[in-house]
């Protein structure tokens, strides 16, 4: 049964992408506790259905999350995990019927004691599990079970004997009075084990409780994905729109139902909305809702429409000028002349899909390359030879500016700014944030002309961060980065390969780490 | 004998949200500094202001800023003098300048004036309490453009370098 479950997963996930949608990223399957369980879906008057249960364990010896397959057999299983936060949230929610929360923490338990044997369970909730009963002052239950044979059946009932002992005693050391031994029975292990209304995703309780009041109002970060909008069953939607609205969840974003129906009437909207968010971000979660929107407003409109309405990621900025097969063989040419004592470069302006060049270079030792624009241009890109720095200096940036006030950029959305360096690095830069970008070229500029003194100081500024022509290129890279986020200039710098085909967005994280994107 | 790191501490701006940066490292710089050769002549005026830099977060810090007159021949070539009893803010100065990892060296730049007021970076040394040196004067790395209507840009400098002021 493992490798066959195996397969059946490694297919789901080239159909469905499950595993980018999995509440649990870090627990490991144990494969070895892979059981079939019975759904009954009592709460949605479903027939009963199967599924099987993995338990995902982490490596400091406690169960990470379950993983459910629902409907194994079918044409479409869901596959999601419950994780043991949200176990713990889930079974804190009074709004939900106790038995349910009975059964799918009693699973937990379940697998838990199959895998690291008999052991103390705290923290439940004083409405669970009525024969037990509350000892004086406590705000929540303890008790141990008795350990249980293995299976990989939980077709059947099963029950524990569970010791309410005093001081929290387990099993071992329980002198099994009758006030402290009790038995506990569930059903199916998976039992009513999220059901199918209430488990189709990640989530943990049944989401079609009429009376949870859960998903009023905004986005509510305790409640699962699909309980986020009370008035919307969304597991009677396509898979598709499903997807859609659990994407959005994940940052916060809870659709109506007017936008559920614009997807579920349109089958290839949520469709391309899916793709759309495989790798998703606020960004493009931001930018779903306005298609949504857009779609809903105007009645006819295109997909195309949309995505010009989208504002294009600093990799898709680069895909019109720096993917093209001549601004990489440009790029190459300039390689080699990084071990000239001058600076060479080309201006890029493009046309109908053509990149035209004019080839331009600096005087021999000297720092430095001017060049004439007279029209509006789609980039350059140019060389730093040996001894000079491996990054962007400040005065590339202060030309991107200029370029700017006087007209010269083309297209803001594929405009970039290249560099070819003795250091064996190649960058660019593109312009992320228009409105800020604009900002900072005006801070720059007294009316028309160049204010030097602001000029000055964004030297200084660049010069206090440590970018220097003898620091190694990997720290320099840093702490370009560091003064293109500090600067508030609106760019974004991405690094290539020595092939000029491959690149990757540079961004830090908040330890100060460089984080590469790959471009697709 | 005990070594201090003080004396040779560098003053590198915190760039933490609402830094203040003051800095008397620089205080020596204050002031009008003059040199004369014949016929030619460079003043320099420094001043220095907390001024609010261009950075995410309110951060300040104590910057030199100032004037420059350079006379050759008994003409004025170049002059923001009439300025000087202006501030930072009113965007008439023509040098600024910080120390950073050498708190004797003084790094900037300079309007040239009389080359379309292009701008040329500096080094200053301090020599003592009334003299300076100015190092040299360069050009700035990477790219500069030429556009429709506007001159060409100018690579030499005219400027005097190497040279000893005296603090007037």
């Amino acid at each position: 049964m493992v490798s066959g479950t195996i397969a059946k997963l490694r297919n789901i996930n080239a159909k469905t992408d499950f595993i980018s949608k999995l509440s649990d990223k870090s627990g490991l399957p144990e494969w070895n506790y892979l059981t079939r369980a019975k759904n009954k879906t009592a709460n949605r008057g479903d027939e009963s259905s199967e599924m099987l249960i993995i338990p995902l364990k982490v490596v400091d010896g406690f169960l990470s999350s379950l993983m459910y397959v629902e409907n194994p057999d079918s044409e479409t299983p869901q596959v999601y995990t419950i994780t043991d936060d949200q176990l713990d949230v889930f079974t804190h929610n009074s709004s939900i019927d106790r038995e349910i929360r009975e059964s799918i923490l009693m699973t937990f338990i379940f697998f838990d004691n199959e895998m690291f044997g008999s052991r103390l369970y705290s923290s439940i909730p004083l409405d669970l599990f009525e024969n037990v009963p509350v000892r004086d002052g406590a705000d929540y239950k303890t008790f141990a079970i008795g350990q249980q044979e293995v299976t990989n059946n939980l077709v059947a009932e099963t029950c524990y004997t569970i010791y309410d002992c005093k001081n929290g005693m387990d099993e071992a050391h329980c002198d099994g009075c009758s006030q402290c031994v009790f038995q506990v029975c569930f059903t199916g292990g998976g039992g009513d084990v999220p059901d199918p209304g209430g488990t189709g995703g990640e989530g943990t309780d049944p989401p079609t409780d009429p009376n949870n009041p859960s998903g009023s109002g905004g986005y509510d970060p305790n409640l699962p994905w699909y309980l986020q909008n009370p008035n919307i069953d969304i597991f009677s939607y396509a898979h598709n729109v499903q997807s859609v609205f659990q994407s959005l969840t994940d940052y916060g974003i809870v659709l109506d139902a007017l936008q559920v129906n614009l997807l579920a009437q349109n089958p290839t909207f949520a469709q391309k909305f899916t793709n759309y968010l495989v790798i998703n971000s606020l960004a493009k979660s931001q930018n779903t809702v306005m298609g949504i929107d857009f779609f809903i407003n105007n009645p006819g409109a295109t997909w195309q429409q949309f995505l010009n309405m989208v504002p294009k990621t600093p990799c898709e900025k680069i895909t019109k000028i720096v993917k093209n097969s001549k601004t990489k063989d440009l790029f190459g040419l300039l390689k080699p002349k990084t071990n000239s004592t001058k600076e060479s470069g080309y201006i890029l302006t493009e046309s109908g899909g053509s990149i035209n060049e004019t080839y331009i270079e600096g005087n021999t030792g000297e720092h430095s390359i001017n060049f004439s624009v007279n029209t509006p241009i789609d980039g350059f890109v140019h060389s730093h030879y040996i001894g000079l720095l491996s990054v962007f200096s400040v005065s590339d940036m202060f030309a991107l500016a200029q370029l700017y006030k006087n007209g010269k950029i083309k297209d803001m959305d594929s405009f970039v700014i290249g560099v070819v360096t003795a250091s064996n690095t190649q960058y660019l830069m593109v312009i992320d944030e228009p409105a800020k970008f604009g900002a900072f070229a005006d801070n720059l500029f007294r009316g028309n002309t160049i204010d030097e003194t602001t000029q000055d100081l964004y030297e200084i500024i660049y010069m206090n961060f440590g970018i220097k022509t003898n620091n190694t290129a990997a720290n320099n890279e840093s702490l370009f980065l560091s003064y293109l986020q500090t600067n508030k200039t609106g760019l974004k710098l991405l690094k290539g390969d020595a092939t000029f085909s491959n690149w990757q967005l540079l961004n830090k994280d908040s330890n100060g780490n460089v984080i590469p994107q790959n471009c697709p | 004998m005990l070594l201090t790191h003080n004396m040779y501490k560098s003053q590198t701006l915190d760039i933490t949200p609402n830094a203040q940066n003051i800095n008397h490292n620089i205080d020596k710089f204050v002031g009008t500094w003059i040199w004369a050769n014949g016929n030619e002549s460079l003043v320099l005026i420094f001043k220095k202001e907390n001024i609010l830099l261009p950075l995410e977060g309110n951060i300040r810090a104590d910057i030199l800023y100032g004037f420059h007159q350079y006379a050759k021949n008994n003409t004025v070539l170049e002059s923001s003098t009439q300025y000087s009893n202006g501030s930072y803010l009113d965007k008439k100065s023509t040098l600024l300048g910080y120390s950073l990892e050498n708190s004797n060296k003084l790094e900037g730049g300079i309007t040239h004036i009389s080359k379309n007021n292009k701008n040329v970076r500096y080094e200053i040394e301090f020599i003592d309490p009334t003299h300076i040196k100015l190092v040299n004067l360069k050009n700035p790395e990477g790219i500069q453009i030429n556009f429709p209507g506007q001159p060409p840009y100018d690579s030499s400098i005219s400027l005097p370098q190497n040279i000893i002021l005296v603090k007037q």
